[in-house]
């Protein structure tokens, strides 16, 4: 203390101010103590400002107190009372004629700059204060990575770190004190917020400015904040997001304003980005010519899109919160269940799968679905359905199965037409021309040999044609099929190749025989015709056997032989033999009738057709 | 002619010198060289034509020919309804159907029905005048492979077993004859073995078939069967 101490009086002794002091107290004294130091009279100088000599060396004992406290701090000030005081008393106590009136006179005089001592001590103390509070915050915002600055009542600014230094661009010397800080952020001079704040503006004004962008600050009174694109920033600009508050003093004036400003280029345009993926999502899901449409695990739609809203008959409206059940019936639903327990379970399911819809109208739609389980914090939330209307085309197979069948009927009623023709018809001409030639032979009218043997020749060719209108009738149309049913016209069948080709076959009966449906029996016909056909004329077989087997509700025949088989390809589609070619317009005609034909051959072993019709 | 009915009829059937044949067939030109055919023998009489199955039951119930030859597929009433008609009031009728096939499925409905014996459409004139003289005179009509067929399926068929024995309604000459004649014996080998004529082996039959109220061997035969008076095996 002792060195600090003495440190401070060097000080104070080597300031101009001591000495100002010194010479004020030397001249006070001399005032006070005239006669005693100059031997003279109070001198009359003063007389003429109409000053006595004693207000002057009051003057002079009271400034010089005031002064060190002011100037020379409380300490100095104090020390200075401590001399006026030693200055007065000894003539208090020695020359004045009244020592109490002096003494308390001295006391004022003391009191006097006591007083003024502590207003200084005050004002200073407050005014280091205030100095050292806005050294700190100056400080504090020049150390903040936040870039800032902040105005004054008159739209200077005081303030900006070095943040907003390298934000802006603009180094501190060259904008503080100067009302440019519109150049940080606009091509032309117009208020930032800061400079609305300051004002005292009111939100409709800041609105003007800012638009929709701001918003009163939720955490300070007074203050707004705002996002607006900056386009002199950076290379392409920058997305700012600024707040501006108000500065207040003690009364609660504005005095200024600070603005912080944050940089959210990133995040905007993260944001932007995200917003286009979302739009560019919406419009696929939108625009998506399958229907999607997602619901909660009660089934409660949540989201659903156009094509989704057509396939249904609703509004897109109508569809949001209603529940599945709206378009499907119980069969449906119940379909609609089973997978959902499937998916949920993760077990397999076959997607996509057929379901019934029915729409607004009432009409049904049929459509093929793909349904997804959506899964959030690992628990099954919702499904996802995404499906396709096969109404048209489910009709059109429909339609197609319906023409098959009609084209195969119509070729068989033609054939059996034929058949019968050439049976009733053309058979019985002939047979009528054979008799009449018999006739004419056996007439007693003399014909000569030549002649006779001639038309008994012409008669043989009649024969011969007679048989082969009579097999046309057949292989087109047995009647013996339609007469008198499938077993007879396979014991036939048999019987014909065993005398047209030498193929022995066999004909093995299992089960409860009995009639069966007239479509039935005549496919079951023309496959084993057929494939007994290609058994004469390709196989080279030696044997065929036919077995036919009664179910209950069922029918199986199978045609096998022991020739020499033949390869088979991937697919019935593209068998190359000729012949098998009748096979495989069989199949159309078996799927017809909900049954299956199968074709199985090995080389060298033979091949073996079998059909199977339900009844 | 003679008005015979049938089983209430207890004189002889004699082979006649005349034969009279009735024709239904719906073919006209078919029909008519049938009829030239026949005319050219000269113990055949045709005595009708009928074109259609209603029409040939009506005529033969008038007519009562001896033999019709009938065929099967006829308007309005099929060979074997009409068959079945008019056999029901003139068994002594000896039918001869005209079929399309000689399958023995479609054989057996016409036998069954009281036919005589079957013939192909086709079949010439020649062999048709002997189909008709063979089965006026009781002999075998059917191919005897055939025939053999066509039993078997009879014992199948329900029995129509009166309880009557054969030897209740046919003598024991009678019923050696029938016998032998179910087996597939021609009239003079049957003949031959009795040590009898031809002619009265002819008789004998008339009166069997007078007696079981049928028009031909064939009828008798499987008639027979259907009393259950053979087995196959006694006839192999």
């Amino acid at each position: 203390m002792a060195s600090g101490l003495s440190g401070s009086v060097l000080r104070v002794i080597r300031s101009p101010h001591f000495w100002a002091v010194a010479v004020m107290f030397a001249i006070g004294i001399i005032l006070h103590y005239p006669q005693q130091i100059l031997s003279i009279e109070s001198p009359s100088l003063f007389s003429s400002l109409g000053l006595t000599r004693y207000a002057v060396e009051r003057i002079f004992l009271l400034v010089p107190i005031g002064y060190a406290g002011f100037f020379l701090g409380i300490k100095a000030g104090l020390a200075s009372s401590a001399i006026a005081l030693a200055i007065m008393l000894p003539r208090i106590f020695l020359i004045s004629l009244y020592p109490e009136d002096a003494l308390f006179e001295t006391g004022g005089v003391i009191l006097i700059g006591g007083l003024v001592n502590l207003w200084f001590y005050m004002h200073r103390k407050d005014k280091a204060q205030r100095k050292i509070a806005e050294e700190m915050l100056v400080k504090i915002i020049d150390g903040s990575p936040i870039p800032s600055f902040v105005i004054n009542k008159q739209h200077q600014v005081t303030l900006w770190n070095a943040a907003i230094e390298s934000l802006s661009g603009i180094k501190r010397e060259a904008i503080i004190r100067t009302t440019e800080q519109w150049r940080a952020f606009y091509a032309e001079t117009r208020p930032v917020m800061a400079d609305l704040i300051v004002d005292g503006a009111s939100a409709n004004e800041i609105e003007t400015y800012y638009g929709d962008k701001c918003n009163k600050s939720l955490l300070i009174d007074g203050a707004y904040e705002a996002e607006d694109f900056s386009p002199a920033l950076g290379n392409n600009g920058k997305w700012l997001h600024f707040t501006a508050s108000p500065i207040r003093d003690n009364n609660g004036e504005i005095i200024g304003a600070i603005e912080t400003l944050g940089d959210i280029t990133e995040r905007k345009t993260a944001e932007e980005a995200l917003l286009k993926s979302e739009k560019s999502f919406r419009d696929l899901f939108e625009s998506a010519f399958d229907a999607i449409w997602v619901h909660d695990l009660e089934g409660n739609i949540q989201v659903a899109n156009e094509a989704a809203a057509k396939l249904v008959g609703y509004t897109v409206e109508e569809l949001y919160q209603a529940n599945i059940r709206l378009f499907l019936t119980e069969e449906s639903l119940k379909l609609a269940r089973e997978i959902k327990v499937k998916l949920i379970q993760y077990q397999p399911v076959a997607l996509p799968y057929e379901q019934r819809v029915i729409r607004k109208d009432g009409r049904e739609a049929i459509c093929m679905i793909a349904t997804n389980l959506i899964i959030s914090d690992g628990k099954p939330k919702a499904f996802q359905n995404i499906a396709r209307d096969v109404t048209e085309e489910k009709r059109m197979h429909e339609n197609l199965r319906y023409y098959l069948r009609e084209i195969t009927r119509v070729q068989e009623e033609e054939r059996k037409r034929i058949a019968r023709e050439l049976h009733d018809g053309t058979a019985q001409n002939l047979i009528a021309l054979l008799r009449q030639l018999e006739n004419l032979l056996s007439d007693k009218t003399k014909l000569p040999m030549r002649e006779a043997k001639a038309l008994w020749s012409l008669h043989e060719q009649i024969r011969d044609v007679l048989q082969e209108v009579r097999q046309f009738s057949r292989d087109l149309r047995p009647s013996i099929l339609d007469d008198l049913g499938l077993l007879p016209a396979l014991e036939w069948i048999t019987e014909e190749l065993k005398g047209n080709y030498g193929l022995e076959t066999s004909l093995k009966v299992v089960g409860s025989e009995r009639r069966l449906p007239q479509e039935a029996e005549l496919l079951l016909f023309r496959i084993v015709q057929e494939a007994l056909s290609n058994t004469a004329k390709h196989a080279q077989a030696s044997k065929a056997k036919v077995k036919v087997e009664f179910d209950q509700d069922k029918i199986k025949v199978t045609i096998s032989d022991n020739g020499i088989g033949f390869q088979l390809p991937e697919s019935l589609g593209t068998l190359p033999y000729a012949g098998k070619l009748g096979l495989v317009g069989m199949q159309e005609r078996v799927q017809l009738l909900r049954g299956s034909l199968k074709i199985e051959s090995e080389l060298g072993k033979g091949t073996t057709v079998s059909v199977e019709v339900p009844v | 002619m003679n008005e015979t009915n049938g089983l209430a009829d207890s004189g002889k059937r004699q082979p006649r010198k005349e034969i009279t044949i009735l024709l239904a067939e719906d073919h006209v030109v078919v029909r008519e060289s049938i009829r030239r055919s026949l005319e050219r023998e000269p113990n055949f009489k045709v005595v009708g034509e009928a074109s259609d199955g209603e029409e040939a039951v009506e005529m033969a119930k008038r007519l009562r020919p001896d033999v019709i030859v009938m065929d099967i597929s006829m308007p309005k009433l099929n060979g074997i309804e009409a068959t079945k008609q008019i056999k029901a009031f003139q068994p002594s009728a000896a039918i001869l159907v005209l079929t399309a096939y000689d399958y023995e499925q479609y054989i057996f409905p016409l036998l069954a029905a009281g036919a005589a014996g079957y013939l192909l459409k086709d079949v010439s004139s020649r062999e048709l005048i002997s189909a008709i003289q063979t089965v006026h005179k009781g002999e075998p009509v059917l191919h005897p492979a055939v025939a053999r067929k066509i039993l078997k399926r009879f014992r199948h068929a329900k029995s129509e077993s009166t309880g009557e024995e054969a030897s209740d309604l046919l003598t024991e000459r009678e019923i050696a004859v029938l016998k032998m004649a179910a087996k597939g014996m021609s009239n003079s080998a049957i003949a031959q073995e009795l040590h009898l004529s031809v002619r009265t082996i002819e008789s004998y039959l008339g009166t069997i078939f007078n007696k079981l109220g049928v028009g031909s061997r064939t009828e008798a035969v499987i008639q027979a069967m259907r009393r259950g008076w053979f087995t196959l095996e006694e006839l192999s």
